[in-house]
């Protein structure tokens, strides 16, 4: 009774706190209510107006390794230099990205909107347009631009007339049964109409969900806008995703209305089978629909066209160049997980600003410091660590000596800086140079019919380009030069003729900069395209054996790796992985790792650098639910709840006797025990009154079930019905331990 | 396990007859550290002769093969009874007062901070966060919602793991937000609300932190709950920090959606699309999930399987049938008449003796103690409690319809028994309390 007023006692005061004055009083201790689901904390900012995020400053996070020859404002200033890069780097992606939609959202456009236009006649009924659209790896930007171009008026498709369209945007959640959905459709175009609401009886008009209400409104709406037939476009977003029950309904209802209302059905799909509609909806369906397939370019060839234009063409200088380790995990998620667009650009987000975290150096990407900034007694760390790299490159033999580095003077150290700068990106450019060339004397290769040195570019989704690159960063392209070298060599007049050409002009369009200097280049160019005239088939070994021995040359040179330039690291990510836990965690792994050998987590990485295997402990230890784990490990695929709660307790009745045992010798649990006073403390807990063997049992019974409800909320746990008090396993993973 | 559990069971049965041979027994499964299954003995042996090491997969094929799984015939709920809200309780307060808890490293302060800083700096960049690993994360996101998210925008924080939760819950709570709430806020359908605080945080400077935990938990698994977030998630002013649980979690979310990237910008009037770009980030905390799973039916096996609404009600009449505690009792006692608390008290007396008699009051089973109703109705006109069956029917019909007592077929020969369903020092209680009185 006492007890029970206890608890209402206090269930009063945690209700007159929650039910109370103040929010903001305590919101510690209020996020506890457990009465209540949701709790809202407002910003309160300083000054009225105050804008919290824009002006308070924007840091990239520490380093976990406290490195502490940070600059005071280091990370501040890293963050800025991260932006910069990114922004870059960014822009120059979504406008690869824009280029590679550009035909496919043309066409797309084109055909919603003369879907009207040109029908064919003699048909035995009116049929309803639908644009199915794969679109497996653009993401979402590709549907946006197709729908702004759809809304714009000034849209780039030439039509006769100028044909202006209304579209509505339907998710899966948004039809879940027929009428709503019809209603959602209906009222999505109504509510586009920009002239004032018209107020309508409610007993005359349809009703909401029927077909003829948007007809009516269709033949007003057209009148208004003065527009011969202006498209309605319904545009279904992830379309794999709606029931086909509904969505055939549907279908059918508009056909009905056809043409008279123009409705045109978009359906973005995002698997890459192009029979999705074909399998699932019936053939009365089908013959109802006027289906025109559009796909979105997809798969590596997308991936290839970014990482290219992005980092090997001679028109951009990114910031930051990727290593061949991130170029690697980059191929490999990309064709393994998950080939979007989307994925892609987030993991060279995440790159970057990683790469700005890890090393305060980053914060020279673009510029050397302010000399003045330098010389402040807060940044004396950091310049001492920089003079040290610095001279640590002078010194060839590795012997780091005092003198030799604080004599170093600021500007010295910076000019080095700027020197190192210069220097991997003109290496950086070089190497991008150079597989231009390659890849241009191969696509002339290909298009004559040979292999060449078997890139295949010409196969779309050979992802071997990809590995070529890979190659070129590692420096390990050398037998591909040569190679190109010998098949030069044994070219006729006119394949030599169409190398040289290209190649012509290649070296006379490059950027300002790349161009200038390639002085000689484009003198060996000029003079090759002047050794084989137009029309006149010259004799051409002698040429070609000369021109493939310059060409091999040039490329030699040009393929240096960049991580002999000095200081390399500041701009060049090199054989740093990717974090790839950061979008593509094992969850499971670490789930049950934590429940097998929870005493690892405790263990502090920073100070155990040098990790032993670790010793098991044994089972007692452990918390009560990876006890229980363990012993779920052991079983069969189904598990007597008794059995399990029986072998549960045994262990838990041992680690009772343990820590009595510890308790009692005030040591360690693991010292040698003496047999004596063991039997003493049998003798203790055999003299267990009843009452404590009582209350010892339910709090056994009480840990199970905790345990065994952490487990179920885990999702380790299948009810079953089929044997009573029996429960599945879900798991059949083994504990590497044993 | 099986042979295990099995032995472990008939421990009880010898320890009635021979209490010296179970102090020996006992004795030894103190002396190996713990008791091993003899799959485990086995494996380990198979080790020792062997290079080949059993995968995952091994496990899997082993564990499925075709036939009959061997499990005992023990029956879990008929042989150990449930413990009522107040024992389950008073028994975890004092394992927890005696055990130490588990300090993961990464939850020192020095870890914490840089953890907060890379959520900041991440979430700002675009991302939003899940996180997952063994342990409620509960603790350590609310800390980083009042340290770090209140200085930089609005919080709203969603217990998804409680039962009750509704979409409309967190959408109205967003709306709570002062200059929300001086918009018009007419019409209170969740799409058209969820479209109106995106906007809102599309055109105003304010950011939104949205901690939700347990994403996963059935409240927020519902395709348009999901859709709802989603296209929360993707609006760059509203930041989303969740937590997951279940093994299975990841499955919640297509690739695409996982992935997609949030605009830097929202032009007004656009198209939103939907998505959440997760970063993932292990939070393990080793921490016991008694928050999360307060709402869990304590007394029933399946109480903290999340099933729907379905569910609800199934252990709301468990609870009934089965968990009878000392105060329920008292309170139906309290309201019955004087001739009705004598009834009572003449079958838990009776009760009492008998699994005094029986002298293995574990075994749980209370039906046994069960008094046969030939029996009782003697007693009770013996007692001048009820002098005819009708009075004895009415007496005990409040008691029935109260679950305080139950009836069944007997066990040996026909008749009815009847037993209270109490535990044997519960059942004291109340009757001490009830000489009292």
């Amino acid at each position: 009774m006492r007890k029970s007023w206890n608890t209402l006692s206090a269930f009063l005061t945690s209700y007159s706190i929650c039910s109370g004055f103040n929010l903001m009083l305590d919101v510690a201790s209020n996020l506890d209510d457990i009465s209540k689901t949701t709790f809202c904390i407002p910003y309160r900012p300083q000054v009225e107006g105050d804008d919290p995020i824009e002006e308070s400053k924007r840091i990239i996070p520490p380093t976990f390794s406290s490195q502490n020859y940070d600059l005071e404002n280091g990370r501040e200033l890293r963050f800025e230099a991260y932006r910069v890069a990114w922004r870059r780097c960014l822009d120059r992606m979504q406008e690869i990205i824009r280029d590679l939609q550009r035909p496919t959202v043309k066409a797309v456009v084109q055909e919603a909107l003369s879907s009207y236009t040109n029908i064919l006649p003699g048909l035995p009924h009116p049929e309803l347009p639908v644009i199915s659209l794969l679109n497996p790896g653009l993401g979402t930007s590709f549907m946006d631009n197709i729908t702004t171009e759809l809304e714009a008026n000034n849209s780039e498709v030439d039509l006769p007339t100028s044909v202006r369209s209304l579209v509505i945007h339907l998710y899966p959640s948004d039809l879940p049964n027929l009428s709503t959905g019809m209603r959602v459709i209906i009222s999505g175009f109504i509510e586009k109409d920009e002239r004032e609401d018209v107020k309508r009886k409610p007993g005359t008009s349809v009703a909401s969900y029927n077909i003829l209400y948007l007809a009516a409104w269709y033949k007003s709406w057209a009148k208004f806008v003065d527009d011969p037939q202006p498209n309605l476009v319904v545009a279904l977003h992830d379309f794999e995703q709606f029931d086909p029950l509904v969505m055939q309904d549907v279908f059918h209802i508009c056909s009905t209305q056809v043409p008279q209302l123009p409705l045109v059905f978009l359906l973005s799909m995002t698997s890459p089978s192009s029979n999705y509609l074909n399998a699932t909806y019936s053939r009365s369906t089908q013959s109802l629909l006027r289906l025109r397939t559009f796909s979105a370019p997809s798969g590596i060839h997308i991936l290839q066209e970014i990482v290219i234009k992005t980092f090997f063409d001679i028109d951009f200088e990114p910031d930051i160049m990727i290593g061949p380790a991130i170029l690697e995990y980059l191929q490999d998620y990309f064709t393994r997980y998950n080939s979007s667009i989307d994925a892609v650009l987030a993991l060279l987000q995440l790159v970057h600003l990683n790469h700005f975290t890890a090393d305060p150096f980053s914060v020279l990407v673009h510029q050397s410091l302010d000399a003045g900034v330098l010389s402040q007694m807060q940044s004396k760390p950091f310049l001492e660590m920089l003079k040290a790299r610095v001279a640590l490159l002078s010194d060839k033999d590795d012997a780091m000596d005092i003198d030799d580095w604080s004599s170093l003077t600021t500007a010295s150290v910076l000019t080095t800086i700027d020197e190192a700068r210069s220097k991997l990106y003109l290496r950086a450019r070089n190497i991008r140079k150079a597989f231009g060339v390659m890849f241009r004397i191969q696509t002339v290769l290909e298009s004559n019919g040979h292999k060449g040195i078997e890139w295949s570019l010409s196969t779309d989704n050979s992802g071997r380009v990809c590995n070529v690159l890979l190659d070129i960063l590692r420096g390990q392209l050398y037998r591909d030069v040569k190679r190109l070298g010998l098949i030069i060599k044994k070219l006729n007049y006119d394949e030599l003729r169409a190398i040289v050409d290209s190649l012509h002009r290649y070296v006379f369009t490059m950027p300002v900069q790349a161009r200038s200097e390639e002085q000689e280049a484009r003198g060996y160019m000029a003079h090759y395209v002047s050794q084989l005239p137009d029309g006149r088939p010259v004799s051409t070994p002698e040429i070609a054996a000369h021109f493939s021995d310059w060409i091999t040359k040039y490329l030699s040179d040009k393929l240096l790796p960049l991580d002999d330039v000095d200081l390399w690291d500041i701009w060049y990510t090199g054989m740093t992985p990717f974090p790839s836990e950061l979008i593509n965690p094992s969850t499971r792994a670490s789930i049950i790792s934590g429940l097998l050998r929870p005493h690892e987590f405790t263990e502090d990485l920073e100070k155990t650098a040098v990790r032993e295997r670790p010793v098991p402990r044994p089972l007692w230890e452990l918390p009560d639910t990876s006890i229980l784990f363990k012993r779920y490990l052991d079983s069969g695929k189904m598990i007597n709840v008794y059995d399990w709660y029986e072998s549960f307790k045994s262990v838990l009745d041992t680690q009772r006797t343990q820590l009595l045992e510890a308790a009692a010798s005030n040591g360690t649990p693991s010292s040698p025990r003496k047999r004596g006073r063991k039997a003493k403390i049998k003798q203790t807990l055999h003299e267990m009154t009843e009452e404590e063997e009582e209350k010892w049992r339910i709090e056994a019974q009480a840990r199970f079930i905790r345990a065994l409800h952490e487990l179920d909320h885990l999702g380790f746990i299948k009810h079953t019905g089929r044997k009573a008090d029996h429960i599945l396993r879900t798991v059949f993973d083994v504990d590497d331990e044993e | 396990m099986r042979r295990n559990g099995q032995v472990a069971f008939q421990e009880p049965e010898n320890s009635s007859e021979e209490g010296v041979e179970e102090v020996t027994d006992e004795s030894d499964s103190g002396d190996d550290v713990a008791p091993s299954s003899p799959q485990k003995a086995k494996g380990k042996a198979k080790e020792g002769s062997s290079i080949i090491v059993q995968t995952a997969f091994d496990a899997y094929f082993t564990y499925n093969k075709p036939g009959r799984g061997q499990t005992s015939s023990n029956i879990f709920s008929q042989l150990v009874l449930p413990l009522s809200a107040e024992e389950y309780r008073d028994a975890i307060d004092s394992t927890l007062k005696n055990s130490r808890t588990l300090q993961p490293s990464l939850l020192k302060e020095e870890s914490r901070d840089y953890l907060f800083s890379r959520f900041t700096c991440e979430l700002e960049e675009g991302f939003n966060i899940l996180c997952y690993g063994l342990g409620s994360k509960r603790r350590v996101l609310n800390q980083f919602a009042t340290d770090v998210c209140s200085k930089r925008g609005h919080v709203v924080v969603v217990n998804g793991f409680q039962p009750d939760l509704n979409v409309k819950d967190v959408l109205n709570s967003i709306e709570s937000i002062p200059h929300i709430q001086d918009l018009e806020l007419s019409s209170t359908n969740v799409d058209k609300q969820a479209r109106r605080i995106h906007d809102f945080f599309a055109s105003h400077k304010t950011h939104l932190y949205l901690i939700i935990h347990n994403i996963d938990a059935a409240p927020l698994r519902a395709t348009k709950t999901k859709s709802i977030l989603a296209l929360l998630g993707q609006n760059p002013r509203i930041h989303i920090i969740a937590s997951v649980d279940h093994i299975n979690a990841p499955l919640l979310w297509s690739s695409s959606e996982t992935s997609s990237r949030k605009k830097d910008e929202i032009v007004p009037g656009s198209i939103p699309s939907r998505g959440f770009s997760w970063l993932w980030h292990d939070l393990t905390t080793l921490a016991s999930y008694d928050f999360e799973l307060a709402f869990a039916d304590r007394s029933s096996l399946s109480g903290a399987h999340t099933g729907g609404a379905r569910k609800r009600t199934d252990t709301l009449a468990a609870q009934n049938a089965t968990a009878m505690s000392e105060t329920a009792a008292s309170h139906i006692l309290v309201s019955v008449t004087q001739k009705a608390k004598k009834l009572f008290a003449l079958l838990g007396k009776q009760q009492l003796q008998a699994i005094e008699a029986a002298d293995d009051a574990s075994a749980g089973n209370l039906q046994q103690f069960g008094m046969g109703y030939d029996v009782m109705f003697a007693s009770a006109r013996d007692g001048f409690i009820a002098t005819n069956e009708t009075a004895l029917r009415a007496l005990l019909g409040e008691f029935r319809d109260h679950n305080l007592i139950l009836s069944g077929p007997a066990a040996s020969g026909g008749g009815e028994v009847l037993w209270i369903p109490m535990r044997k020092e519960r059942l004291a209680n109340v009757l001490r309390s009830l000489d009292t009185q």
